[in-house]
């Protein structure tokens, strides 16, 4: 590269490569996780993922959840729907990312898609996409030089896991940790962000007030979410 | 070679690995899939390169010198070489271009020539592309990929490197820039066929991909917008975008693909844009007859590689001509591409036949009618088995301060056994085309 210029256009595609392969890997992870709880004769705890993300439950089966959850592109929360979303994003990034990073996204395709094929469930054979992803951002790190490019998909990936951990009810220390990375990156590109969204979340997202009530976790997830504008 | 070869399914993964894809429009709904890689190389003798490479060299300053001329003196056409309805009732003509002198005095920066060998070894010029000829990404990835899978092969085998073609654009681009600022490529996008090969190149040559929107014209100067508001000017633009959607405010007003008003400030010089606008001119199928007469013209030497034996309807020998062999010719419709509008006269009944005959005749202009060329068929490897199709050649020729051929090529060939058609767009595949050191 020979520049450090970033255009509106490839922003965007930077931070939404960035919020859905977090969103990807975060998944499979959740996925593992009540695929396992499944397995100890919790047969309805797939209720209780979708419950976390605000999702009709409308699944006879578990083996027909975790089919729609790998597999269902019309299922935007499937491996397979992200995936696709990650790479509609990394393909046109391939001059800042590098053919060798885009790499993990394109053969992590190759594989869900093989395995949709047999209709696999089971979620083990899914774990080299987990270790392709992690390679991903392993190469965006080592490979990815402009350091705008960087922060913002660090931006992405960050408050993507942000989100996640809100919904998922996880305890404040964790999801602080996270909030505070994610405004060192922001500092890099302050261009992206809306500064009163950040001060408004700075007053709410303490641990005096956070707690895993629905009207205190929208408005949270509302903020969150609006952080980042890359249409300018 | 024999372990490259029996290493053909690492090749393909690898291919799938980087994403080495092509879209395609069938009934309108857009597909990506991967461009059929056939892993026995073509290849080309050093003594025979010698002579392809100085002809294409020839033949591409001929064009440039035509490209030049037409849009300025015209002195071909008053010198009476080349019929002036030629020239303007060209698709590719372009009046808005009338008086541009482009950075450098060059329109053609990057020649797409596609060539077939005969069986008795002879090489002929199929057609010139021009305007945005696409293929050079394909051999130079699949070089890459084929050294990682068998390295032994290339240190057995004296090939001359070409995973060096983003060095010459960026090359090439660099002259015609000036200094003036950064290079950019302008993809229409995603959805567009050649994709791949704008980021590619994009990637391996240093030059931003834009897409529409990111390029804005101020101050007669061109520019690269920061989503910051920066903006960084821009002294060449590789544009990947047709000549009728560059610039809404001169041609296509519908266009979004385009950067309003960049013609004006190519047309002052504050920009180069590689390839020029109006190319489409000098590789019409009709002024394809000419090219050799171009050589002659302006450089005073004769054509070192053979055109297709061409007949053009339009003058009346030629015409009785073809409308008298229509069933062993093949008719080509000037203003298609991309082996549309391609038609073999043996391959038509007797009621079609009719219709050409009449169609060549109500509209001599439109058409081009060449001998069959008897293609020297190339091996390739069809459900493990070697089976013989045809093959054709896109050498490509980068003009910058020198006018130097790309020691490679895309060598396309046919997948159907009857077929003489080998574009991508019609199920063709592709093979690395080795040139000798040696």
């Amino acid at each position: 590269m020979n520049t450090k210029t970033i255009s509106a256009t490839k922003a965007d595609k930077l931070f939404w490569l960035g919020r859905y392969a977090e969103r990807t890997y975060l998944s499979l992870h959740f996925l593992r996780a009540y695929y396992d709880k499944m397995i100890d004769g919790e047969e309805n705890a797939y209720h209780e993922y979708c419950s976390h993300l605000s999702l009709d439950e409308s699944f006879n089966t578990p083996s027909n959840f975790v089919k729609s959850f790998l597999y269902d592109k019309q299922n935007p929360f499937s491996i397979s729907a992200e995936l696709e979303c990650a790479n509609d994003n990394a393909m046109e990034l391939r001059e800042e990312i590098t053919s060798e990073t885009l790499a993990y996204i394109q053969i992590s395709l190759a594989r869900i898609s093989n395995l949709a094929q047999t209709n696999e469930t089971n979620i083990t054979a899914l774990q080299p996409i987990t270790d392709n992803l992690l390679s991903l951002w392993g190469s965006i790190e080592e490979r990815v030089l402009n350091d705008y490019a960087l922060a913002i998909l660090m931006v992405g990936k960050i408050l993507e896991h942000i989100d996640i951990r809100i919904r998922f009810d996880y305890p404040f220390d964790r999801v602080e940790l996270l909030y505070e990375r994610l405004k060192t990156h922001l500092r890099y590109v302050p261009y992206i962000y809306n500064i009163e969204v950040i001060e408004e979340l700075d007053k709410l997202l303490t641990s005096k007030e956070y707690c895993h009530d629905v009207f205190y976790k929208n408005k949270l997830l509302s903020l969150v979410n609006s952080v980042v504008c890359t249409n300018n | 070679m024999k372990t490259l070869i029996e290493r053909k399914d690492a090749v393909n993964t690898w291919m799938e690995r980087f994403g080495v894809k092509f879209g395609i429009y069938k009934h309108g709904v857009f597909h990506e899939q991967l461009f059929p890689f056939d892993s026995v190389p073509r290849v080309i003798s050093h003594d025979e390169w010698t002579i392809l490479e100085k002809g294409l060299i020839q033949r591409c300053n001929a064009l440039n010198a035509f490209l030049l001329d037409i849009y300025n003196e015209k002195k071909i056409v008053k010198d009476g070489i080349i019929p002036e309805e030629f020239i303007y009732s060209s698709k590719g003509y372009f009046a808005e271009c009338e008086g541009i002198k482009p950075s450098k005095g060059i329109f053609a920066h990057i020649a797409g020539i596609d060539l077939v060998q005969a069986k008795d070894g002879t090489w002929y010029i199929l057609e010139d592309n021009l305007r945005i000829p696409s293929g050079a990404s394909y051999p130079m990835i699949a070089r890459n990929i084929t050294r990682k899978v068998s390295p032994q092969t290339f240190a057995n085998n004296h090939v001359a490197e070409n995973r060096n073609y983003s060095d010459l654009l960026k090359e090439t681009m660099d002259y015609v820039n000036d200094g003036r600022g950064i290079n950019v490529i302008l993809t229409p996008g995603r959805y567009n066929s050649a994709f791949f090969e704008h980021s590619y190149l994009a990637e391996k040559s240093g030059a931003i991909l834009a897409f529409p929107g990111d390029l804005i014209v101020e101050d007669d100067m061109l520019f690269y917008k920061d989503i910051s508001g920066n903006k960084e000017r821009v002294g060449a633009v590789y544009r990947r975008v047709s000549d009728e959607y560059m610039d809404p405010l001169t041609f296509e007003e519908s266009s979004v693909l385009g950067v309003p008003n960049i013609m004006q400030i190519y047309a002052k010089g504050n920009v180069a844009i590689v390839n020029g606008i109006g190319n489409g001119v000098a590789d019409d199928k009709g002024i394809y007859y000419f090219v050799p007469k171009m050589i002659k013209y302006y450089l005073n030497e004769e054509p070192i590689l053979k055109n297709a034996p061409t007949y053009l309807p339009y003058f009346e020998e030629d015409k009785k001509y073809v409308l008298e062999n229509l069933s062993k010719l093949v008719i080509k419709d000037v203003s298609e591409a991309g082996g549309y509008g391609v038609v073999f006269g043996r391959d038509l009944d007797a009621e079609h036949l009719k219709e050409m005959y009449d169609l060549v005749d109500k509209e001599p202009r439109r058409w081009i009618a060449q001998e069959v060329i008897d293609f020297k068929d190339l091996e390739i490897i069809e459900d493990g088995k070697y089976v013989e199709r045809k093959a054709d050649l896109r050498a490509f020729v980068l003009t910058g301060k020198e006018t130097k051929v790309w020691k490679s090529g895309l060598t396309r060939f046919s997948r159907n056994p009857n077929s003489f058609v080998v574009n991508s767009s019609q199920g063709g595949g592709f093979k690395d085309t080795w040139v000798m050191e040696e």
